[in-house]
Order: C-alpha cells, then structure tokens, then sequence
C-alpha cells in the first residue's frame, strides 16, 4: 500500500498532549490529540507502514480492539487526505 | 455576492440597573434615556437585516432585560424564527421571565463573578444583585434553560474562582465563561486589579482544560495559549465574529460592535439615517475589516497559526488602545513581548 508525506507548507509542531498542523496555503490549524499526533509522525514522518503503526500504538496504549485501531489508521490517513495535508510519497 | 452575510445583530441596551466597575461599554445607571429607537424601528431594523442574511440576533447592554419593548422584541424574534442570544446580569430574571424565555430557546448568558455576595459585588457593587443572578439562574434551569455563566476575572476573586466554577455547575449552568478584563471603559479604573497575562494564563494552565461531560469550563484566552485538547472540542478556538456580526446600539448608532458607544469614531451611521444595507456593503471601515482581516494583522497576529480563526481576537479593544483596529491583539502581544507566548504557535 503506498505511503504518504506531508505537503509542502503543512508544518507540524510538537505538543504536550498532541500536536497542531498548520496549513500554509489554506491557514488552517488541525490539532491532533497525542494517538493522532503518534499515527502522524509513524506515517507521514518515519514512513512506517500500517502494521508497523499498530505494533507502536499496542506499546504504548492499552489497545482491547486491535481491528478498531487498525481502522482508526485508516480514517486518519482518509481525513488527513481529504484535509489534503498529505500526499503520496514521490508524488 | 461581494460581501458576506450579516449573521448576527449585536444589540446594545444603552441602559442598566447596575453600575459595574469593569463594564466596557459604559451604560446610563437607570436612566430616562433619550432618542431611543421605538420597537416600530426596531423590527424595520431586523426586516433589514434579513436580507443581508440575518440568523441571530443578541441582546445586551446595559441589561437587555431592561429595554421597554423587550417582550415585544423577543416575540417578534421567535415569530421571525431568529436564534435569541441574551447576555444579562440576571438581575431581572425570576420565574415569570424564565417562563417566558422558555418558550423562545434563547442561549443565555449571566454574570457570576464570585461564589457569595461579597466577592460578586467587588464588580457589581451591590451584594443583593448575587442573590438575584444566582436566583435567576435558578429560575432558568428549573424552566430547563441551562445559562452560560459569566465571570470575570481579577485580583479580589482569583482565590475565589474554583468555587465560582462549583457554584455555577452545582446551580445547572451549563459552562462558565472566565474573561480576562481588558483596559477598556471603567475598567480603566482597575489597573491594580487587573490580572497580568502570565497570571491569566497560569490560571488557564492550572485548570488544565479541566471540564465536566455537562459543564464546561472556557477561558476567554486566544487560542495561541490552548491546550490542544481544548482546541479539539467542538467550539472551541472560537472568537469574535466580527466579519459577520454589526452593533446597534439602542438610539440606533451603528458600530461594529458594542464600541461606537465609547469610541464616537466607530460609529457607522444611524438606522434612522442609514439603511443597514448601505453599511454592511458599503461602509469603509466594514469594508477594511472585510478585506484587510486576517491578512493584515499587526503584531505577533501577523505570525500566528491561529489568526485565520482568532481574527486578532477583540479588534474593538485594539482600537480603544491604540487607535489601529488591525494594530494585533493586546493579550498576546503583551505575552509576546514578555517572552510567554508559545514559540510552537508561531509561523
């Protein structure tokens, strides 16, 4: 499955109990909380594949419903796609 | 369309029953006012406005409850099918009032600005009147109308603010706003009450988002100090609209808020003598805050991520400052200036 980037212009900045996106070409801000901030930085960041993701999310939350977060990931990648934040590697 | 639609009337009772130190707009103190706009003008007001793509109208003051149409007023709104928005002192408001409000869905707003009577009235100046905010808050819920409290925030109630929030959820409200009062009107007078930022955003920071599933707690703070699980939440980051809202003030001065009251050169026009669609499509000042905001902000606005949805927070304080509407927000420029303004924020 391919992988995305950020866009050129969306900065992400590090906070305590998440992150913010900030989007240069529309202005808009998208906080994340601190799992969406983590799926952000695995994805976009140290492009990690889905699987890798999941593994990192299990270490350091309390996952009962492992398919549930699976399907978070792909919800978020959606969402950050259709805020198009993101965009395919290379593209 | 070149221009975006009037949302909202901001409707100012020139009048109030209390004479509190730090209100901004400068009201009369029971005054026989005059020149004021008859309800016959009012409503011509609202027809108005409805073109322009008026949802909402908000009464406030003054004490909006005061105005001798308000019935009258409030009727003709729930006939129109505008959203009610009214921001009181709770002074007025018993049980027939509630009852009446009930019938309307208004989102109401009252001032609590401390858990007993001493400390309310170290603004209000009369202790009866936290009897009567707190009884009509009462009033409200029990006709299920659950009210936004109001505090604002200073030296002689900080202490007291965790029981204000407890106070305030016990009696049903549904949030409490805490604001940070600003050197505007008679607050001019309490510079040695007013909060330093660094002491407003350790507040803000001691809470720690702090909120209930059916009571919220919000800081009026700019969204460059939130927490970003506060930013999360649905309504939050919010602030003052003022791209699609318009003041009116109740002799029918035009402003851009409540502001013309204080700062004669924010006055638009006249309803008697302007109609409302030549201001909001045509005025010069509408029209610079239409086209100049956010682009244009001064300040550390000027590279704030947040300036898109803060908008320079109160543009009308800004002005009442330092002569520049677009001059950048105060709070943060203070902050920025005292090396309290969070480097991740910046852009």
């Amino acid at each position: 499955m391919s992988k995305h980037v950020l866009r050129d212009g969306v900065v992400y900045r590090k906070e305590a109990d998440g992150a913010l996106i900030y989007n240069h070409s529309t202005g808009d801000v998208t906080p994340l909380n601190a799992m969406a901030a983590y799926m952000c930085e695995a994805l976009f960041m140290e492009r990690q594949d889905r699987e890798t993701v999941l593994a990192g999310i299990k270490e350091r939350w309390n996952v009962r419903d492992e398919e549930r977060v699976r399907s978070d990931i792909d919800k978020f990648i959606t969402g950050m796609k259709q805020l198009e934040l993101i965009e395919e590697e290379g593209a | 369309m070149d221009h975006p639609p009037l949302k909202t009337i901001y409707f100012y009772n020139r009048n109030c029953n209390l004479r509190c130190r730090h209100c901004w707009i400068l009201p009369g103190f029971n005054e026989d006012l005059a020149g004021e706009l008859t309800f016959t003008e009012v409503q011509d007001l609202v027809f108005q406005g409805r073109a322009l793509g008026l949802s909402g109208v908000k009464l406030l003051g003054g004490e909006p409850l005061m105005l001798p149409y308000i019935w009258e007023f409030i009727d003709f709104l729930v006939s129109e099918k505008l959203r009610i928005m009214i921001e009181t002192n709770g002074t007025l408001v018993d049980d027939d009032i509630a009852a009446r409000l009930a019938g309307c869905d208004p989102f109401v707003s009252i001032s609590l600005d401390g858990s007993d009577d001493e400390t309310h009235a170290l603004l209000r100046g009369n202790p009866e009147s936290f009897h009567q905010a707190v009884s009509g808050i009462r009033a409200l819920v029990a006709r299920d109308i659950r009210p936004q409290v109001i505090c604002c925030l200073h030296s002689g109630n900080r202490h007291d603010l965790a029981d204000t929030v407890e106070l305030a959820r016990k009696l049903g409200a549904s949030s409490i706003k805490i604001n940070y009062i600003s050197d505007m009107g008679r607050a001019h007078g309490m510079a040695e009450e007013r909060l330093s930022v660094k002491e407003f955003i350790d507040i803000y920071n001691s809470f720690g988002g702090k909120s209930f599933d059916d009571f919220r707690i919000l800081f009026d703070i700019p969204p460059a100090f939130q927490s970003v699980s506060t930013l999360a939440e649905k309504g939050s980051g919010k602030t003052c609209g003022i791209r699609n809202i318009i003041g009116v003030l109740s002799n029918g001065d035009i402003s851009i808020c409540g502001i013309g009251n204080i700062e004669k050169e924010l006055l638009l026009g006249n309803v008697r003598t302007h109609s409302l669609e030549s201001v909001w499509k045509f005025d010069g000042t509408i029209r610079m805050i239409r086209e100049d905001l956010p682009g244009k902000l001064g300040g550390v606005c000027g590279r704030c991520m947040f300036r898109k949805s803060c908008m320079g927070r109160c543009i009308a304080n800004t002005y009442h400052q330092t002569g520049k509407l677009l001059g950048g927000d105060l709070f943060c420029g203070e902050a920025y200036r005292l090396g309290f303004f969070p480097e991740t924020r910046l852009i």
